[in-house]
């Protein structure tokens, strides 16, 4: 397949390098700015194209690129939430303490976006480390979102915890399902 | 993929019957201002219905709809008749656009793709009507800048009501939709000959930035496409002032302004210039008439959602204050080192930006010459300008927000600055349009 992208875009290529020449032509070879913004014009088009389409097309059909399926972390979250919490009722992530900011911000988009946009919030178990050393004094027990400037969360504003290990469970909580990734669970009775 | 291919061509249908025409326009410069027409309009027209509920949005859309066949039918207007360049220029033209829709179809969204544009959609979509609660709930979703207007979420909500379900793959044909009615205008306002006009809009889209953005689910490709559809409108006022042309101005500028905040620049800056050139050009009650139609325009356009955000109170990051001035060198310092770092990135824009610094700079004597070019150039450099300005204000972490957005900020001025390197690069022969 990449064979068959780089053959028909270097005909393309071709032909269309003879055109822009024909193109140049038309206007006589002087030592001036429009020939060298003509120059530079066609050897930018040049550039794009022999560059940027063989390049982009055989990514787009080949996937070498940075776009994959979901991570397992971001997996094994959505299915216990997608399994057990029905819609509308909120749902706490806690998210590893290990993880870095990145990695974090990573699975809140995907799962807000894949999952349950309305009704996730993402914290942090702020007893162990401040997340940015700038805020270290603020960081109190509990638990506290990890993107939104340190909001202290309560877990008993939520119906369901999802906890990622090796975190330790919420106090009030009874286990409902887990994998091995994360386990929920849902406010006690 | 049935559902979002009609939910394009409606919105293209949309503008078609409904938009004020220029005077001279290319087959592909119609097609792509009829799409952008149609998109801005109908989603204004969602939006506004979708307070209430997203069935009564996508009836009323349907129902503007049924007014523009109908004004389209008895203005004559009908299907444009198709005419393809035998060009090898347009052949490859049109394999970059394949690249664009390929993307489309096969790649990810971006991070903000999921989180602030796909959100709203999503929320839109499972709530059936605009999520202002959740808009409200700033210390939930403040993440996701709940002030930017609602354009692209509605247009995605439209596209997945003719789908039946919520699709990230609609969502990237849609960018890439935006980015091909961007090269039809592109190409057609572009003066000067077939095969320069379309290595100009290769230069534009070929970029990695540009092919990646299409498929990102970002707000950009519809900005850069109203942003430039609008610089081009104050042009042909420029060239020859008109009401048609100070109409469609503040219709796309408007638009752009009602994509994103970062539109607004646009509307600021392209106001301004149709406002000063009105004054030199037409004088007296014209110009009055030229600048108060510009801006009931761009009031009927922007109004709907500053009354919305106003009644609920819903606001962005810049009401917690702005930076402090003596952060002022430290932000420059990361814009200077954000732009060095686009320019030399290869991979990512194909060394455009110095390219087009040297470019313009050496173009400037025939830019100075031509009316439209004056316009082009000094709407992208002011519009940059601003945004430069607003970086400088935002209350935001300068270390994170400057190297963030600086891809996409560029992005949304590259179209008329490439343009200003095109134009002068041929003899510019305005008074016919390229074919294409």
């Amino acid at each position: 397949m990449a064979a068959a992208v780089y053959v028909v875009t270097g005909i393309a290529a071709l032909f269309a390098a003879r055109e822009l020449w024909r193109w140049f032509r038309t206007r006589p070879f002087r030592a001036d700015r429009r020939t060298l913004l003509r120059l530079v014009l066609g050897a930018m088009a040049v550039l794009g194209f022999g560059y940027s389409v063989p390049r982009e097309a055989r990514n787009a059909i080949e996937k070498i690129g940075p776009s994959s399926p979901l991570p397992p972390d971001v997996s094994a979250c959505s299915s216990l939430i997608a399994e057990h919490v029905p819609f509308g009722r909120s749902v706490l992530v806690v998210l590893p303490q290990a993880w870095s900011l990145r990695d974090r911000k990573y699975l809140e988009t995907n799962l807000n976006y894949l999952v349950c946009p309305l009704r996730i919030d993402y914290a942090v178990d702020s007893r162990k480390v401040a997340h940015d050393y700038r805020d270290v004094d603020r960081a109190t027990a509990g638990y506290s979102d990890p993107l939104q400037f340190f909001r202290p969360l309560s877990a008993e504003r939520y119906d369901f915890v999802l906890v990622f290990r090796p975190e330790p469970p919420p106090r009030g909580y009874e286990r409902l399902d887990e994998n091995e990734r994360a386990v929920l669970y849902r406010r006690g009775p | 993929m049935i559902g979002a291919l009609a939910a394009i061509a409606a919105l293209w249908l949309l503008g078609r019957g409904l938009r004020p025409r220029g005077a001279e326009e290319s087959t592909g410069e119609a097609l792509g201002l009829d799409f952008l027409f149609g998109a801005g309009l109908g989603s204004l027209v969602f939006f506004l219905f979708a307070l209430r509920s997203i069935v009564w949005a996508f009836v009323a859309v349907y129902g503007t709809l049924l007014v523009s066949v109908v004004i389209e039918a008895i203005r004559g207007r009908g299907l444009p008749r198709l005419r393809f360049e035998r060009s090898a220029m347009a052949v490859a033209l049109l394999l970059l656009a394949s690249v664009h829709i390929l993307r489309g179809f096969r790649d990810s969204l971006a991070g903000d793709g999921y989180a602030h544009w796909g959100w709203k959609s999503k929320a839109m979509y499972l709530t059936g009507r605009v999520p202002t609660e959740r808009l409200q709930d700033r210390e939930r979703f403040g993440y996701a800048n709940p002030d930017y207007p609602f354009l692209w979420p509605s247009l995605q909500t439209w596209t997945y009501l003719h789908m039946g379900e919520q699709n990230d793959e609609a969502v990237r044909i849609l960018g890439a939709a935006f980015l091909l009615a961007l090269a039809g205008v592109f190409v057609g306002r572009l003066r000067i000959g077939t095969v320069a006009a379309l290595a100009a809009a290769i230069v534009l889209l070929a970029p990695r930035q540009w092919i990646r953005s299409g498929a990102s689910g970002l707000a950009e490709p519809p900005l850069c496409a109203y942003l430039f559809a609008g610089l081009a409108a104050v042009a042909e006022f420029a060239e020859s002032p008109s009401k048609s042309a100070a109409a469609r101005a503040g219709f796309f500028l408007g638009f752009a302004g009602w994509t994103k905040n970062d539109g607004l620049a646009a509307v600021a800056v392209g106001g301004m210039l149709l406002g000063i050139l009105a004054i030199r050009k037409q004088g007296g009650r014209p110009a009055a008439v030229s600048i108060g139609l510009f801006a009931i325009v761009v009031i009927s356009v922007l109004l709907p959602w500053d009354l919305y955000k106003h009644v609920h109170d819903i606001r962005g990051y810049y009401s917690i204050g702005t930076a402090p001035v003596s952060e002022a060198g430290a932000r420059l310092e990361l814009i200077a080192l954000s732009l060095k770092s686009n320019a030399m990135d290869f991979h990512r824009w194909l060394l455009i930006w110095p390219v087009l610094l040297v470019g313009v700079t050496l173009a400037l004597p025939s830019l100075r010459r031509s009316a439209s070019a004056r316009v082009y150039l000094l709407g992208g450099t002011g519009i940059f300008l601003c945004y430069l300005a607003a970086l400088l204000l935002s209350p935001l972490d300068p270390g994170w927000q400057i190297p963030t957005t600086m891809p996409r900020l560029l992005m949304q001025v590259e179209a008329p600055l490439v343009w200003c390197v095109a134009f002068a690069a041929q003899e510019a022969t305005l008074a016919s349009p390229a074919r294409s």
